[in-house]
């Protein structure tokens, strides 16, 4: 089943990226994706977080202990061909 | 109105079958699909060979009915292109330079298959490939969407039970190499991967 609201994560690099799924997979139940085509400047690897709400999308985010800059967390609505991308700032 | 039961097969055969009614020259056909990727793929031959072309689904069976249009301009209707595909499967990451780097790229194209328009009609799994539908969780979770969207998922017995993992398998149907090459050869292109 399409997802049509989820918060999804992007990266600096690929090696962050795979960092990531490692520190996040223990506490939740992610799926790596192709980063949306609407996300410009990040790394192809991006991970899409379960369903959960903007505090809980933070805190996961956080979790990384990643240096800003490094990663960025996205809210993203709608289906494939519709879809709005926003910027979430921690 | 000559019936055609084209209820569990995969694309193309529902419209192969269809066809082979049309070349009979039936002019009223009532062709039985299980997807709502076989309807388009029906839609669009009709349109081909003239013939109109009606849809309705109860229970998950979709009925299509094509009748022959004395009005439609064949000259002048797009011809109609097999663009099933299929994939085949031997591997459980794409690509040998890194293996972390291979399991994301895989992760991903399954993910990415969910989303096509046009998703493959046949996925067969042989040799470790056979461990994706077993072992790994975001793509049976793929595999799964796109069973719901039509796509067969064939996965080779014989290396499962090589591997020891045949109660392991999670989606899909158990198969052998006589009906995987069947069903991955009947479709317009295959990818490998």
């Amino acid at each position: 089943m399409e997802r049509t609201e989820f918060y999804v994560i992007s990266f600096e690099n690929t090696h962050s990226a795979m960092e990531a799924q490692k520190i996040l997979r223990p506490h939740y139940s992610i799926t790596v994706i192709p980063t949306l085509r609407e996300v410009s400047q990040s790394c192809g690897i991006s991970v899409m977080l379960p369903e959960m709400n903007q505090q809980e999308a933070i805190a996961a985010a956080n979790s990384l202990g990643m240096e800003k800059g490094m990663f960025q967390l996205y809210f993203a609505k709608g289906d494939k061909n519709h879809r709005q991308v926003e910027a979430i700032q921690i | 109105m000559y019936k055609v039961d084209a209820r569990g097969e995969a694309c193309p055969k529902p419209v192969l079958m269809t066809k082979a009614a049309v070349q009979n020259g039936e002019e009223e056909i009532q062709t039985l699909v299980d997807n709502p990727t076989a309807v388009q793929n029906l839609s669009r031959f009709a349109a081909s060979v003239g013939y109109t072309h009606e849809s309705q689904e109860e229970n998950g069976v979709y009925t299509v009915t094509l009748k022959k249009d004395p009005n439609a301009d064949v000259q002048k209707a797009e011809a109609y292109e097999d663009r099933s595909w299929s994939i085949f499967c031997t591997e459980n990451r794409i690509g040998s330079a890194d293996n972390e780097l291979g399991h994301n790229l895989i992760n991903m194209y399954f993910y990415t298959l969910t989303q096509m328009d046009t998703p493959p009609s046949v996925i067969a799994f042989m040799n470790e490939g056979v461990m994706l539908p077993c072992e790994n969780q975001q793509i049976v979770d793929s595999l799964k969407t796109l069973m719901e969207k039509g796509t067969r998922v064939m996965v080779c017995g014989t290396c499962l039970n090589f591997f020891g993992i045949t109660d392991k398998l999670q989606c899909g149907t158990v198969s052998n190499m006589y009906e995987i090459l069947e069903a991955v050869t009947a479709c317009g292109k295959m990818m490998r991967v």
